[in-house]
């Protein structure tokens, strides 16, 4: 497809709301002025560049889910590998159980992940340390009686002709069984665990031999960028504790031991988490929404419809955008939906009720999140135009009932659409009362 | 006119009514790859017209992929959803649409366990649905598409359409009749969970409307009366479930009332409605009516089954029940003998109603100190209703609490404290924290601990306990008198004093 595209029907293929865009797309739109903060790329890259020789950068990154994130780590991982950096990118998505993770599946992924990415850049690891990782990984880490297991599970992953090393179908065995939930699951969190201190010396073993395998190619370093963390299910146990702090909070340590700049995506509710901040070298960097209220962010929105459709030859009224933008609420993903969802049914032109039709259809969506339980909690952000307490907002946050965004300082307002839900507008007049009767 | 021209133009009317319909089809015709979609549709049968109507005017084919066979496989080694559907697409054209259904049979809202496993599971892999390069149509029930939205927040976002296809008016009632058929079969199996009895009162709600619509109430016939009296009646056991025992006794004294004008008022079907009827006033405290109903009851059956019948039994039995609280226990005793010997003889002795049955006389026989004997009828029943209902039914609750009442009578408090706080555990899940139940069950643990000296304890139990006594039974009940009573004495002992 050629962009813009200049029909309602091509604008309904040019408007995805699942998808990243890849680091070299014509739609790429760099919003990060309008974002209000710093470039997501300018900061990481800076800061991976200024770590002292010897010593490794640890960045968390976080922000609402359809903000960007991915599209951004991909111009991230880009912009490392012009920097002459090697990046081992990996989606937990597709390697972990994300309902649930323990540090030890973290580190088994990330050593699979480094393997598997040299082994495809076709960069050769010494052959004698090959054999000696893979003899201690099938030894300590898969039982002895399961062998004939993991071989069996292997075919279907490689194939039975695939020639591939054996450490790297040891580590598919063992991740698989972390991946699939099977009892041995257990097993092997439990062995990593009792060993980890030599399990962390055979990575990081593994890593500088990375290492010095990609600086005898074209590359100065080596950068692990771990994605889809922080779509980890959320569960609190009974403690109080939840599972989300259990593993970055508690178990930062652990997440910082390879020896290698790491960049994990955490989830946002978290990233404020003063705990959170302590144990790792850097600030979270927190990817806010765009903010739809500024001109600069509508401008910026307004780039992100127009890199994909002609407007004037899609919208009977080019003013349309504005609301869309306006009821978009500063993400990108909303934005595109919106789009998406007025050209259903139009053959001709996008009018302006094709435009309030779709605006009113994500209402009954974002109804259908919110339950009365989590009312008043949405109201106090409303009204105070801020998150006071993660513990209490992190489920709007994590349903984007509720946006943050940043100019100069944090700022947090409900999701535009949320105020056309009869419930919250009744909520906020009777609040707004109250307010009043207070003064 | 061809063939397919008029099949077309026979579901025209449809695109007509559900302007989503035409929505999802314009969509469909256009989405080129992946693409999430959404379909609430509440039933099946309406769900497999839209479609025909979607395949009659898409010009590219549609694979359906049915997921209830995944729900009857092992949830620990089934295969993935995503792997399943990829499965089932292996031969069909790369054009294809794909519909999912049935994937409520994975999502059931009465166990929360195995809804999060899915859900999760849904989250997580999404990207595996991306992978597979199709557009992607999951037709849900609205409850299950709310379950999946705010619990698998990452797959959902991803939609790029939701379409509500809501029933037409004219099909409710008899959607809602099929609905009734297939709840009538499970009802008495196991228990529903709070969100089933609210869909399942809607669904009674709208049949009595429907039923009452239709009839003429100056010239009732037979046949709706039943109708009637038996969804008010249903309507009643609803709402004595959960507590609401002023509209439980409305709609059972409405259903004896459609009864009584229907039937000569010797007819077993008034006999249902008085035992009905009288349980709730039971509840409430109103003894005298409630036995009065009761003997009218029994009578009924007695003549229609002959006095030796089960139905017959279930009479004796709520009779002794409310002898036992009105503190007749010889007369109590003898009814709660004779019911057990009749369900023993005719049912076999490992009938759950058998189990019922022994509940109700052990208690007469605990409350007249015969304890060893009162201990080994509670334990026969408890087994009899783990076989027959699993470890986490309510009735195996009542069953434990029946239990530990008489081990703390025999002076085994430590025990007895561990089988009512197992009990509390089962009821809390199956009433809610809110419920006369559970009231009951704290008043209960409440009082061991008293015993043993944790008085701070058993005063946060039973200010709980009157709490919800009060809410649900107000303050002149039986049960919220005691409780407070027990209230008031943990609080001198603990010297605290007339803050209530």
């Amino acid at each position: 497809m050629n962009f813009p595209v200049h029909t309602v029907d091509e604008a309904y293929g040019a408007c995805i709301p699942d998808e990243p865009l890849a680091s070299d797309d014509p739609r790429y739109v760099d919003v990060n002025d309008a974002r209000g903060g710093d470039s997501l790329t300018r900061v990481i890259a800076d800061r991976i560049r200024r770590t002292p020789a010897g010593r490794f950068h640890q960045q968390l990154i976080s922000g609402h889910r359809g903000c960007g994130k991915s599209t951004e780590l991909q111009q991230l991982k880009a912009r490392l590998e012009q920097n002459g950096i090697f990046v081992v990118y990996f989606d937990a998505e597709q390697a972990l159980d994300l309902g649930e993770i323990k540090y030890q599946d973290v580190l088994v992924a990330i050593t699979k992940a480094i393997e598997q990415t040299l082994r495809e850049s076709g960069i050769e690891l010494n052959s004698k340390l090959r054999q000696e990782l893979d003899a201690w990984f099938a030894d300590h880490i898969l039982l002895e009686e399961k062998r004939t297991d993991w071989e069996a599970s292997l075919k279907t992953e490689f194939g039975i002709e695939a020639k591939v090393p054996l450490l790297a179908r040891v580590l598919a065995a063992i991740s698989g069984q972390i991946k699939s939930g099977s009892s041995r699951r257990k097993e092997i969190r439990l062995k990593v665990e009792r060993e980890l201190s030599v399990f962390v010396d055979r990575m990081n073993t593994l890593l500088i031999a990375a290492r010095q395998a990609v600086q005898e190619g074209n590359f100065h370093d080596l950068v692990v960028i771990v994605d889809g963390l922080e779509k980890m299910q959320f569960r609190e146990e009974k403690d109080g504790r939840s599972n989300h702090s259990i593993l970055f909070i508690e178990h930062a340590e652990q997440l910082n031991l390879p020896q290698c700049h790491i960049v994990y995506t955490v989830p946002i509710f978290l990233a404020h988490n003063d705990n959170l901040r302590d144990s790792f070298t850097d600030e979270p960097f927190i990817l806010p929404m765009v903010n739809q209220n500024s001109e600069v962010g509508q401008t910026a929105l307004r780039q992100v419809i127009s890199r994909r459709v002609v407007i004037e030859e899609v919208f009977a009224d080019p003013s349309s955008v504005d609301s869309l933008i306006a009821m978009s609420g500063g993400s990108v993903r909303d934005l595109l939906r919106l789009v998406r969802s007025a050209c259903e049914g139009v053959s001709d032109l996008i009018e302006p009720i094709n435009v309030e039709r779709a605006i009113n259809r994500m209402t009954i969506e974002l109804d259908r999140l919110l339950q009365d339980e989590d009312l008043d909690a949405l109201i106090a952000v409303a009204r105070k135009g801020v998150v006071t307490s993660y513990k209490i907002a992190g489920k709007l946050l994590r349903l984007r009932l509720v946006h943050e965004y940043i100019n100069g300082e944090r700022w947090a307002d409900i999701h535009p659409v949320l105020r056309n839900v009869r419930r919250v507008k009744e909520a906020l007049a009777q609040d707004a009362l109250k307010e009043i009767e207070k003064n | 006119m061809t063939e397919t021209a008029r099949e077309k133009e026979s579901f025209d009317h449809l695109f007509v009514e559900q302007p989503d319909l035409a929505r999802l089809l314009w969509a469909l015709q256009r989405v080129e790859g992946f693409a999430l979609y959404f379909a609430r549709c509440n039933v099946p049968a309406y769900r497999a017209k839209l479609i025909e109507a979607i395949r009659a005017n898409l010009s590219r084919p549609i694979a359906i992929v049915e997921i209830s066979p995944l729900a009857e496989m092992n949830q620990q080694t089934r295969p993935s959803v995503d792997g399943y559907i990829e499965k089932q697409l292996a031969d069909v054209s790369p054009d294809a649409v794909v519909f999912i259904t049935g994937l409520e049979n994975l999502l059931p809202s009465r166990d929360e366990e195995q809804m999060l496993a899915t859900t999760q599971e849904l989250n997580w892999r999404r990207g595996l649905f991306q992978k597979m390069r199709r557009p992607m149509v999951f037709w849900l029930p609205e409850y299950a598409l709310t379950m999946l939205a705010r619990n698998a927040p990452d797959l959902y976002d991803w939609y790029s359409g939701v379409y509500d296809l809501e029933i037409p008016e004219q099909m409710h009632a008899d959607v809602a009749r099929a609905t009734l058929a297939t709840i009538q079969e499970t009802e008495d199996r196991r228990w529903m969970s709070k969100d089933e009895r609210d869909r399942w009162e809607d669904v009674l709600q709208e049949l009595l409307a429907a039923a009452e619509a239709n009839a003429d109430p100056d010239n009732l016939s037979q046949a709706s009366a039943v109708e009637q009296a038996d969804l008010l009646d249903r309507l009643g056991r609803l709402y004595l479930q959960r507590a609401e025992y002023a509209l439980a006794r409305d709609y059972l004294t409405r259903a004896l009332k459609i009864s009584e004008e229907a039937f000569n008022s010797d007819h077993p079907n008034i006999a249902t409605r008085l035992n009905n009827l009288a349980y709730v006033l039971k509840d409430l405290g109103d003894l005298q009516n409630a036995r009065a109903l009761l003997e009218r009851s029994l009578k009924i059956a007695e003549e229609a089954f002959g006095s030796n019948h089960p139905n017959v039994a279930a009479h004796l039995d709520n009779l002794a029940s409310v002898f036992r609280d009105s503190g007749d226990l010889q007369n109590a005793r003898v009814l709660a003998e004779r019911a057990l010997k009749i369900d023993e003889a005719s049912l076999g002795s490992n009938h759950p109603n058998v189990a019922t049955k022994l509940n109700n006389l052990a208690s007469v026989l605990r409350d007249l100190g015969e304890l060893q004997q009162a201990r080994i009828l509670f334990e026969r029943a408890l087994k009899i209703d783990e076989i027959t209902f699993g470890p986490n039914h309510p009735n195996v609750a009542t069953g434990l609490n029946n239990l530990a009442s008489v081990l703390k009578d025999l002076g085994k408090p430590q025990k007895a404290i561990n089988l009512l706080e197992q009990s509390l555990k089962i009821d809390e899940a199956a009433f809610g924290l809110n419920h006369p139940k559970i009231a009951n069950r704290l008043n209960s643990l409440a009082c061991l601990l008293k015993d043993l000296g944790e008085l701070q304890n058993a005063k946060n139990l039973l200010e709980r306990s009157l709490e919800i006594c009060r809410q649900f039974l107000g303050d002149e009940h039986a049960h919220t008198r005691t409780v407070k009573k027990n209230l008031d004495i943990v609080r001198k002992e603990l010297g605290e004093t007339g803050n209530e």
